[in-house]
């Protein structure tokens, strides 16, 4: 296995030299200056520097030669969830960055940190400036599980969990308390996996990634021995995949702890299914069967048919000491069935609670259309409901689920429905479009100063430099105003 | 074109001879093709006996469109490599650069190909159970990177793929006709 590791990361290396050779041809093939590229061409603007806004960027350079593309993006630092979501452990997932990479240094396309689209500059400004603009600008929100002590001290969203181990600046200050026995883990999908593997992962292990430097000092100090990964319906509805489950079966010094009876009638129901959830199945119940080596310090599990109903608070009632769970039975089968409940309740004992129950979107600008029901921003196809010229990509479009493969298919599908409409009149390209130029100097005149990718890669030079002194691929700044420091130095 | 399924034709330009299948099984030894992937990645094929015939497989894409892209590839060369080393056309190939954690570098292979194709590992039939429109011959193409033997014939189960038989039947004018525009 690794062996296995060590051959990809020659392939992943061998793919980054191709691919700069790529860009480089791309250089010598536009000449000219980088932001004077020909006005008569039509110019977008993308808000959102994550895997939508990147992919939907590229596949618009690829289709029209004329077209300049400008990415905005609120941090100082682009890549979104691939840098901030993306488990430490799968490095080889994150080489997508090596693309996106390209992609921002293309001739047409500029990339500018540290602009806070709906605060620093208005949508319609943006459409004054840009003959199309599309919003990428993913999901920052979590759904709230809605029960009472949510909000009580040991209590977390997996989004800002992800974000303190991954070092989001605005989830630094987390300080999860870790000196509990068990952790419950609200949420079965591949989020809350990476959640309960981080949590039970071999420090040594850990310690050679991306992981912050403050995190990895927690996790090395936690106690958290058991942790619990609740849903509210059965194993066959599960939604993580199969190779984050097979990595909780393998990991080392720990076992599986599930309950039989939480299993009855799925032996049965196998040979109907199609392969993938056949295969995922079959592995959870042998890891059910098998357990593991008894002698083994951790254990996780998987607890079905459970709903959060309440935060159970201490004797002091200042903080989470346990949780109570709806027990629920299944009506109808397959992805559709439906969790009903019983009346039933159990109480487990926990000092960390992490509800994984999915992001959420969240309005950018009054100007834009937002559906808070399913929190996203309506559309056709990617065309924003009754607004011309503006688009969509990414989870702000379909909704936050998908590996960052959907989300490349479905910025490319946002990329030709723009292109079909320029080249169908619905887009008027005859108007000059001022672009990028008069945003920025519309922000100088707010004191806003942008962050360009050279900017960007003074940052990355300095995260790599501190990562290796430390043994590791990157030490990532926490702070925004360090970063600007170093990006404008 | 993008990448949802493609259909890969493999094809040998001529017979084997005794050194290349020496060479075939070397690649088979190391099936993650290292030995390939380095002399790709100088940039300049060492490989002297590369330019024989014998050592060059014409491989066919065949996206669902119905275009076709047709290269040469070397043997030992992972399909991905083919796509990358030839800089095809096929969009969001190979994201994770050939490191199992994704599933677009997804293809679709002829039912006598993909018998011949190596044993599939669990870490690549986790990736490939999420790939879209998945089928019974279905790959990934970063991990095939030997390529077996011509004369594959599917004329009847799969109508598709009726011009691909015509031109594997007529495989030394197509042999010549990539070379031509390759060189």
């Amino acid at each position: 296995m690794k062996m296995m590791r060590m051959i990809n990361l020659v392939r992943g290396s061998v793919m980054k030299i191709h691919g700069l050779s790529r860009a480089s041809r791309c250089l010598a093939a536009e000449g000219g200056v980088r932001g004077l590229s020909s006005s008569s061409g039509p110019r977008v603007c993308i808000v959102g520097g994550g895997p939508a806004g990147f992919y939907t960027a590229q596949q618009l350079l690829k289709a029209r030669q004329d077209a300049a593309v400008d990415v905005y993006e609120r941090l100082p630092v682009p890549f979104g969830l691939v840098r901030f979501g993306v488990a430490p452990d799968h490095p080889e997932v994150k080489n997508v960055i090596n693309t996106f990479t390209q992609t921002a240094q293309h001739e047409r396309c500029s990339f500018h940190g540290n602009v806070n689209v709906g605060k620093d500059v208005t949508i319609d400004e943006l459409r004054q400036a840009y003959h199309a603009v599309v919003l990428s600008y993913g999901a920052e929100g979590n759904r709230s599980m809605g029960i009472s002590g949510e909000d009580l001290p040991g209590v977390f969203s997996a989004k800002d969990f992800v974000g303190w181990y991954n070092g989001l600046p605005s989830n630094k200050e987390l300080r999860p308390d870790l000196s509990c026995e068990t952790a419950v883990i609200l949420g079965q999908g591949n989020v809350a996996l990476d959640v309960a593997r981080i949590l039970l992962a071999p420090v040594e292990m850990l310690k050679e990634t991306d992981i912050t430097q403050n995190a990895l000092e927690a996790l090395a100090g936690s106690k958290v021995r058991r942790v619990l990964i609740v849903g509210r319906r059965g194993p066959l509805q599960i939604a993580c995949t199969i190779k984050e489950l097979r990595e909780m079966v393998n990991l080392p010094n720990t076992r599986a702890d599930m309950l039989p009876a939480d299993f009855e009638g799925i032996a049965e129901a196998l040979k109907d299914l199609p392969r993938p959830r056949k295969r995922l199945t079959e592995l959870m119940m042998k890891a059910a069967k098998e357990g593991g080596d008894d002698k083994a310090e951790k254990c996780w599990g998987f607890r079905f048919f459970r709903s959060p109903v309440e935060v159970i608070a201490g004797a002091d009632g200042k903080r989470a000491t346990g949780i109570r769970l709806a027990l629920n039975k299944l009506e109808g089968s397959g992805e559709s069935a439906r969790a009903e409940v019983t009346g039933q309740l159990e109480d487990v004992d926990c000092g960390l609670i992490i509800s994984s129950i999915g992001y959420k979107s969240i309005p950018i600008d009054p100007a834009v259309p937002f559906d808070p029901r399913r929190a996203i921003v309506p559309n056709e196809m990617g065309r924003v409901q009754d607004t011309a010229g503006l688009y969509c990509s990414g989870w702000v479009k379909r909704g936050p689920t998908g590996v960052i493969a959907t989300t490349m298919n479905d910025s490319f599908d946002t990329a030709r429905v723009l292109i079909q409409d320029m080249e169908a009149g619905k887009l008027d390209l005859s108007v000059n479009k001022p672009g990028a130029q008069a945003i920025t100097a519309l922000l100088q005149t707010r004191g806003v100063r942008t962050v360009l990718f050279s900017h960007w890669e003074k940052i990355n030079a300095e995260e790599e430099k501190r990562g290796k002194f430390l043994g590791k691929p990157r030490e990532k700044l926490l702070d925004v105003d360090e970063m600007l420091k170093i990006a404008w130095s | 074109m993008s990448v949802c399924a493609l259909r890969v034709f493999l094809q040998r330009a001529a017979v084997m001879r005794k050194a290349a299948h020496q060479t075939f099984s070397q690649a088979r030894a190391f099936p993650q093709c290292v030995t390939g992937s380095y002399t790709h990645s100088r940039g300049i094929n060492t490989l002297t006996n590369s330019l024989r015939a014998e050592e060059k497989v014409t491989v066919h894409f065949l996206n669902r469109d119905g275009k076709r892209i047709s290269v040469k590839a070397l043997t030992g060369e992972s399909l991905l490599d083919v796509v990358v080393n030839h800089d095809l056309d096929i969009d969001g190939f190979g994201a994770c650069e050939g490191t199992l954690a994704c599933s677009t570098c997804h293809l679709i292979f002829e039912e006598a190909v993909y018998k011949k194709l190596g044993p599939i590992s669990d870490e690549e039939m986790d990736m490939l159970d999420l790939a879209y429109g998945l089928t019974d011959t279905s790959r990934l193409g970063c991990q095939q990177c030997s390529f077996t033997t011509t004369r594959t014939h599917n004329h009847d189960k799969h109508p598709q793929y009726k011009d691909a038989t015509i031109s594997m039947s007529k495989s030394k004018e197509r042999k010549r006709e990539t070379e031509k525009r390759i060189h």
